[in-house]
């Protein structure tokens, strides 16, 4: 069992489209995946029940940080993979899912707020670690990247202290049709998703796939009521 | 379903430890929703049970250091039944009954 925590304290950078696509992958390849919306706003519990369109897995909604505690520490005990996605802004809940998490996705979009903010997290997250007593790895992940402009090199440079994640995601509308349709990207998106859950799997922020699939459940999603 | 290895390190923390951990980490953070003045409000429930059941809930809200009440609270949401956020944290010290025993 693992817990990926997806945060940052900047609101914007990509962090609900990095959780669906990761529980999208994992569920596709018969993952036994939970997904956590530690979100007010709801965006990934809202997309998983209203939206999504593929194999199962089940998601829950709760911003209150002690249900959040009492949940992440219940379903740990059902999945192989827990995602949890976060608000963007510092609060408790983003702060006990870190708590509880193996490992911590930081998304950043080109952008001096953002780079501020991502080692703002990743500063964060090692105060959580020392506090915890144990390591807890964190990864900035570069998201809506155009390769070809001077700001994307820029920030990517500004950013080059932090711990950083070679794959990244490009600035492609096929992300933002998948919070409309639903469905798992493909053609470039596919492969750079593709190419993000290997190198996660890579560093074991996600665990290593044993290819013993026997089937792939057919669309159930599961979620429970939202937070006050 | 793929059969996965684990690569975690250690047991995931209690629920009350990963609240004083972050409390610890961040002190100043804001709970990530606005608690209403209806949703503090309290009342209480009143339950009889036999004296030999609420001395081991004693006994292990001491063991735990925490209070009957939370133990209650905790019983609750394991159960999935919605318990508000104030009533799985630890707030007054724990009194009264199998407080005073050694």
């Amino acid at each position: 069992m693992m817990i990926l925590t997806i945060a940052s304290s900047k609101g914007g950078p990509g962090k609900t489209t990095m959780a669906e696509l990761i529980v999208c992958s994992l569920a596709s390849e018969g993952v036994n995946v939970i997904a956590l919306d530690a979100d007010p706003t709801g965006g990934l519990s809202r997309w998983a029940t209203r939206l999504y369109e593929g194999p199962t897995f089940a998601c829950h909604h709760e911003a209150d940080e002690a249900r959040l505690a009492h949940l992440i520490h219940r379903v740990a005990q059902e999945a192989d993979v827990v995602v949890v996605d976060t608000a963007g802004f510092g609060n408790r809940a983003a702060t006990v899912a870190m708590t509880a998490a193996d490992a911590v996705l930081i998304p950043m979009v080109p952008g001096e707020g953002d780079v501020t903010e991502a080692a703002r997290t990743v500063e964060l997250v090692a105060g959580v670690a020392s506090a915890a007593r144990r390591e807890i790895p964190s990864r900035v992940v570069l998201n809506r990247v155009r390769s070809s402009t001077a700001l994307s090199r820029h920030a990517a440079a500004e950013a080059g202290p932090l711990p950083k994640l070679e794959a990244g995601l490009s600035d492609l509308v096929a992300y933002g049709e998948m919070g409309f349709s639903g469905r798992m990207p493909t053609g470039k998106a596919g492969a750079e998703a593709a190419a993000l859950i290997a190198e996660l799997r890579t560093i074991g922020f996600l665990p290593a796939a044993v290819d013993n699939t026997t089937s792939v459940k057919t669309k159930y999603v599961k979620t429970t009521r939202l937070g006050r | 379903m793929k059969g996965l290895k684990s690569t975690r390190q250690a047991p995931a923390a209690s629920p009350n430890e990963m609240l004083r951990i972050a409390g610890a980490a961040a002190p100043q953070q804001p709970s990530a929703i606005a608690r209403t003045n209806g949703a503090e409000k309290s009342a209480m429930l009143s339950v009889r049970l036999t004296e030999a059941t609420l001395d081991a809930l004693a006994d292990y809200a001491l063991q735990q250091g925490t209070t009957q009440r939370r133990v209650i609270a905790e019983a609750l949401a394991f159960r999935g039944i919605e318990v508000a956020g104030r009533d799985l944290e630890d707030r007054p010290p724990p009194r009264r009954r199998g407080s005073n025993r050694s």
